[in-house]
């Protein structure tokens, strides 16, 4: 195919992402006690896709990300100005309850807190607190560990202590009590680096398949695991958005001399 | 894996309704938790409407400078005189033996604890000192009253049935434990760097710790010594049984004396008709104590805050 | 002469060693003595009559089956207030307030309340469930005023059970889309419920010991029957002591001795099972 047919076919593509954005930040600030700690950020998150949030620490990813789904409102002195929409509905609205937006938006930290209790009590909690039938909840426990890749190794103790697990496996847990939510998007906080290489490597294909249902948004430190894993790449800067696009763009065409420094690693 | 058991409410088209009945049923919840919370500040203005109000009765009177300030404290007999001196005085002795008792040998005990003593030496003795905390204090009354009197009587011959002396010092096991309690966390609150930099120009441990561990730690452990004596002030059992019913302005511990705690007893139990001036005495005398106790207890926290703020 | 000085150190160093060393095992000491004391002066007349008699003039015919009931019947009237408003409070104020001025006051408040003094608590028990809700020398009463005088011990240990669950539980909890109250009742109660339990019996053992607020609502100190219901008349075992221990006689002293090992004996039985109840909630969570 020539160039134009090319150039065609890319921004068809671009478009077709333009359409499915499912979450956006607009003109977005957030301090706490009145320091800011992100600063006029704009950002458009892609549905079914994994976007990388990147950056030296302390320069605000986490505090972007717990934005996504107000975790900041337990947080004293957190004051926020601008827009979080979430398929057009602006989650800080007057009439919109937190409660119901961390069910559709659910949220993996970064050391796995599972709670002190069985295997499944973990996983079957969230949903009977709302409303799950009874009846079916062994099933919905099954599939989510299943879908978090664990039930292989679990399915014979589901009544044993969640912390009796690895740690690997507890996060594993962690991500598949957010699944059996049945959310749409889910956040990711470093959710990886508690864990070692291997219980890391099984995390990272888990999101590969996961993608392919949620719309999943990770924070790291880690830029090989962003380069390996995400389709989009935010770079962030003491607060600042830097650079938003492509993984490989941001990895091997920076636009902005900042971004390139840091992927390079000259700072951070 | 999708299941869609939350789209009823959560549907694209309405995507962020209200569970409505979930809300109500936590505001209840809520609110009860709330009442429950109101009571307890409630009961600080109960205590203290009552104590105005019924000490007014009183001081209409009697004038409250001569309450303050007069020596003679007869009000059940003729002449009747309202003079509280003597009861405070009463009240004073008992606190100042078992200040010379507790006090001391509370933080030798936490500086034992803290310093010197192994776990397994603290796995017993802590337990004990929550032992000693936890006896009532009438059965600190009844030890001073058949033990501690005896004792003393042997040992020295000018010493009454009732008296001082044997009171304070059961007051001063009592309290013990509190201020051997607070003095341990204080010093173990002090950081480890703080030792080290000390022993490393050469100082013995003694030295150490009385150079340099407990001049850190001095607000605390006046912290936790203002909170003994506070609750020295308010000892009632063991005084009452121990240490006499006769007012007196003395400073021997061997004679009887009588504090304001004992002496708001020993109306209680008598027939003194209520309503009258002499009645009304005890919620003098208990608006005195409050006052007293409220102030050591605040200054005490304001000590403990300060110390906080230093090490955190 | 460098080394002279640090030979003197060292004896002084080790005389302090000694010095707190003795003062602080000298606790166990007197501990030993007191209890040694008590069971020589009292051990005699523990027996079955004593339970069941009631207290009469004559030593020999003199029990505490009344003061011991009546106990019971105060613990459990003061449990069934003060518990569930002192969990309530405390979990109001741990968990659903912020850290502001007011909350500073009513923590100022609850502290300053905390060590006022049991026997003005007994003047407000006086007054206010006494006289003014005319409830007059009941069991009732009785355990009102014990309920306030152990509200705020058990608010704070409350506070500090509740202070102690990792926040990581509830944030959580929170990030599934749990309300405050589905959070606390499923995570943090169940993990806190070892320290709050040990709160509670620590306030109520208190509440047993408590002598001066009853005998200012009047809790009579002769009382030869027991409470048939919350608005009876009492006595408890404290009153009870301190009456024997009051009187000139030797056989009333060796009788609050034995009135004090009865004392002792609720209280050690109350405390094992704390720690028994205790052991099986951590065993399970485990």
């Amino acid at each position: 195919m020539n160039a134009n047919q090319l150039a065609n076919v890319l921004s068809k593509k671009k478009k077709e992402v333009e359409d499915k954005i499912v979450l956006q930040a607009h003109n977005l600030n957030i301090s706490y006690d009145n320091e800011l700690a992100v600063k006029d950020v704009s950002i458009d998150i892609p549905e079914h896709s994994i976007t990388a949030i990147i950056g030296p620490s302390g320069c605000g990813k986490s505090t972007l990300l717990r934005s996504f789904n107000r975790m900041n409102d337990f947080i004293l002195g957190a004051g926020l100005e601008g827009k979080v929409l979430y398929r057009g509905i602006d989650l800080y609205g007057k009439d919109v309850d937190p409660v119901e937006v961390r069910r559709k938006i659910g949220m993996v930290f970064q050391k796995p807190n599972p709670f002190p209790k069985s295997i499944f009590d973990n996983i079957a909690w969230g949903p009977l607190i709302n409303g799950y039938p009874k009846k079916g909840i062994y099933e919905l426990v099954e599939k989510s560990l299943q879908a978090a890749a664990l039930w292989g190794e679990v399915k014979d103790r589901l009544k044993s202590s969640a912390m009796a697990l690895s740690g690997g496996q507890q996060q594993r847990l962690c991500i598949a009590r957010a699944l059996a939510m049945d959310p749409e998007i889910i956040l990711m906080d470093e959710p990886c680096s508690a864990l070692d290489p291997v219980s890391t490597a099984h995390i990272e294909d888990l999101m590969f398949e996961l993608k392919q249902d949620y719309t999943l948004v990770i924070v790291t430190h880690n830029m090989q695991q962003a380069s390996r894993v995400s389709n989009f790449t935010a770079f962030f800067e003491s607060g600042y958005l830097v650079e938003f696009g492509e993984t490989q763009n941001i990895f091997t065409l920076p636009k902005n001399k900042r971004t390139e420094d840091y992927v390079s690693g000259r700072f951070g | 894996m999708k299941n869609s058991f939350i789209s009823t409410t959560l549907d694209k088209n309405n995507i962020f309704g209200q569970g409505n009945s979930k809300k109500w049923r936590e505001e209840i919840i809520k609110f009860s938790l709330f009442l429950c919370a109101t009571l307890s500040v409630l009961t600080t203005f109960a205590i203290v409407w009552v104590l105005i109000s019924e000490a007014r009765i009183f001081f209409q009177h009697v004038p409250a400078f001569d309450f303050l300030f007069g020596t003679k404290w007869t009000p059940l007999l003729e002449p009747r005189s309202f003079g509280v001196v003597p009861l405070v005085c009463g009240t004073l002795i008992i606190v100042f033996g078992t200040s010379l008792i507790a006090l001391p040998v509370g933080l030798a005990t936490a500086i034992y604890l803290s310093e010197y003593s192994t776990s397994r030496l603290r796995s017993i003795l802590k337990p004990v000192l929550e032992v000693l905390a936890g006896i009532p204090t009438v059965v600190y009354g009844y030890f001073a009253l058949t033990f501690i009197t005896p004792l003393l009587r042997e040992l020295f011959d000018e010493v009454q049935i009732f008296n001082a002396a044997s009171a304070s010092i059961v007051v001063g096991i009592m309290v013990l434990p509190m201020v051997a309690s607070l003095c341990d966390d204080t010093l173990r609150a002090v950081p480890v760097s703080l030792r080290q930099g000390a022993y490393a120009v050469g100082a013995t441990k003694c030295e150490v710790i009385l150079g340099v561990v407990v001049p850190s730690s001095l607000s605390g452990i006046m912290a936790s010594f203002l909170l003994a004596i506070s609750r020295a002030i308010g000892e009632t059992m063991a005084v009452t049984l121990a240490a006499g019913a006769s007012p007196n302005m003395t400073i021997d511990p061997f004679v009887a004396i009588q504090t304001m705690t004992a002496y708001i007893v020993q109306v209680s139990l008598g027939d003194t008709p209520q309503g009258g001036v002499a009645y009304q005495t005890i919620f003098a005398v208990s608006a005195l104590l409050f006052v007293i106790t409220l102030s050591m207890n605040i200054f005490s926290g304001r000590l403990l805050k300060r110390f906080r703020e230093v090490y955190e | 002469m460098i080394s002279r000085n640090l030979t003197n150190r060292y004896v002084i160093a080790k005389i302090f060693h000694g010095f707190c060393f003795t003062v602080a095992w000298s606790g166990v000491l007197i501990l030993g003595v007191l209890l040694f004391h008590v069971t020589q002066e009292g051990i005699q007349w523990l027996d079955l009559q004593f339970l069941s008699d009631f207290p009469s003039r004559f030593p020999a015919k003199a029990g505490i089956h009344s003061a011991l009931i009546g106990t019971l019947w105060l613990i459990s009237l003061t449990a069934l207030f003060s518990v569930p408003i002192g969990i309530g409070a405390g979990l109001y104020l741990e968990e659903f307030t912020k850290k502001n001025r007011i909350r500073q006051f009513v923590d100022l408040n609850i502290s300053n309340l905390a060590g006022v003094p049991s026997i003005v608590y007994g003047m407000l028990g006086l007054v206010i469930f006494v006289r003014w809700f005319e409830l007059n020398q009941s069991v009732l009463a009785g355990s009102l005023t014990m309920s306030l005088l152990i509200l705020p011990v058990i608010i704070i240990s409350t506070r500090e059970a509740l202070r102690a669950v990792p926040n990581t539980i509830r944030q959580a909890a929170f990030a599934l889309g749990a309300t405050r109250w589905q959070t606390i009742y499923a995570h943090v109660l169940p993990a806190a419920f070892p320290g709050i339990l040990t709160g509670i019996i620590l306030a109520l053992s208190r509440a047993i010991g408590e002598t001066a607020p009853l005998i200012m609502i009047g809790a009579l100190t002769y009382v030869a029957f027991v409470p048939d219901g919350p608005m009876d008349d009492f006595t408890a075992l404290p009153i009870q002591i301190f009456n024997w221990a009051s009187r000139p006689q030797q056989q009333f002293h060796e009788l609050a001795a034995a009135g004090i090992l009865v004392l002792l004996i609720v209280l050690l039985l109350m405390n094992s099972i704390a720690v028994f109840i205790r052991h099986r909630l951590e065993k399970k969570s485990r």
